[in-house]
């Protein structure tokens, strides 16, 4: 796994993205005609942008949560919540860095109650990893073995890493953006992104799946 | 290969098979609620609704109180000044009696509506 310099991530990012690709451009026209249509009143338009974003949504929300049933449940309420709030949308910005950001707060507060509720009942916070492949439920959304390690380290990480590491590689947004989803500095996000690097480099070392490829990035 | 590309190579979950119905159903019950213009405004419990009463009733009798006690001080002085003038400083008893009457009724309203208001609260808790 390289390291790339902190200060270069937005280029990094910005360079992948921009300009955006064949793929991007009917998405945004077919994103910008469903929202219009909600907006006058046809609710089945928000159809479109469910089937657009709910695998993406949930994806992102069960790397945040680490549980299927939390992750079902913070995708459930920020999509219920995009739809109440879609008159607050900025239609001149991508749609899914907003709806993403919408997620990461309700995923926030769902761990939060979740640590209040673990505590409350003395219950270990951090979930045990270490009893075999079927010990995590992600486990049943994952089947490489490969993908397996690299989401059980992710998922290792600490929440503000974690979250920041799903936003910027995993959904592809910036650091303002990630920055702004988190309600913290690009400074900020940059030290929590080369922390969980460093942290997953170490993690990952001693995987076989990955060995190959500390090796060859070293 | 860079952390970038194990993350592009990572597949996206399968979300949950209920999870477009789930979502589809509560942002319709949303919509029609909206239309029919009953959108869920949270109802203030009977216990709640006591509780402002209370504290509209505590309010209103400080304030009461307050405004007759005012009222009462200028008026007797007024009622003193003019007496003064016409019965002397002896009938200034008389004025005094007559000056209290509304006012202490006003000031035992505001009292009551008071002490109604302090005690309210307790009595809902119970």
């Amino acid at each position: 796994m390289s390291l790339v310099d902190p200060d270069d991530l937005d280029d990094q990012n910005g360079a992948e993205r921009s300009p955006p690709t064949a793929a991007e451009i009917p998405e945004a026209d077919a994103v910008r005609a469903a929202v219009v249509a909600v907006r006058n009143g046809d609710r089945e338009a928000f159809g479109q942008l469910l089937k657009l974003y709910q695998r993406r949504l949930f994806g992102l929300s069960l790397m945040v949560v680490r549980s299927p049933e939390g992750a079902e449940e913070v995708t459930q309420d920020a999509f219920v919540r995009a739809f109440t709030r879609l008159d607050m949308y900025d239609e001149s910005r991508p749609f899914y860095p907003w709806l993403a950001t919408i997620a990461v707060r309700l995923a926030q507060n769902w761990l939060r109650r979740d640590t209040r509720v673990r505590t409350r009942e003395g219950t270990p916070i951090e979930p045990e990893r270490d009893h075999g492949p079927t010990a995590d439920p992600v486990d049943k959304f994952i089947v490489g073995e490969r993908d397996r390690q690299l989401w059980q380290a992710v998922a290792a990480l600490p929440s503000g890493q974690r979250v920041a590491v799903a936003l910027y590689y995993r959904q592809g947004m910036k650091v303002r953006e990630v920055a702004h989803a988190l309600g913290v500095t690009s400074g900020t996000v940059k030290t929590l992104l080369f922390r969980a690097r460093r942290t997953l480099r170490t993690a990952l070392k001693t995987e076989p799946g990955f060995a190959g490829h500390q090796e060859e990035d070293a | 290969m860079t952390i970038h590309a194990d993350f592009t190579h990572l597949p996206e979950p399968e979300e949950p098979p209920g999870l477009t119905a789930a979502i589809t159903a509560r942002i319709a019950q949303l919509d029609e609620e909206r239309a029919r213009g009953t959108i869920e405004t949270p109802r203030a419990s009977l216990a709640s609704r006591l509780d402002q009463w209370s504290w509209v009733a505590a309010i209103a009798g400080v304030v009461i109180a307050t405004g007759a006690e005012t009222y009462r001080l200028i008026a007797d002085e007024a009622a003193l000044d003019l007496a003064s003038i016409r019965l002397g400083t002896s009938m200034g008893g008389v004025t005094d009696l007559l000056a209290a009457e509304p006012t202490l009724a006003i000031l035992t309203v505001g009292l009551l509506l008071y002490l109604a208001g302090m005690f309210a609260p307790v009595r809902g808790a119970n």
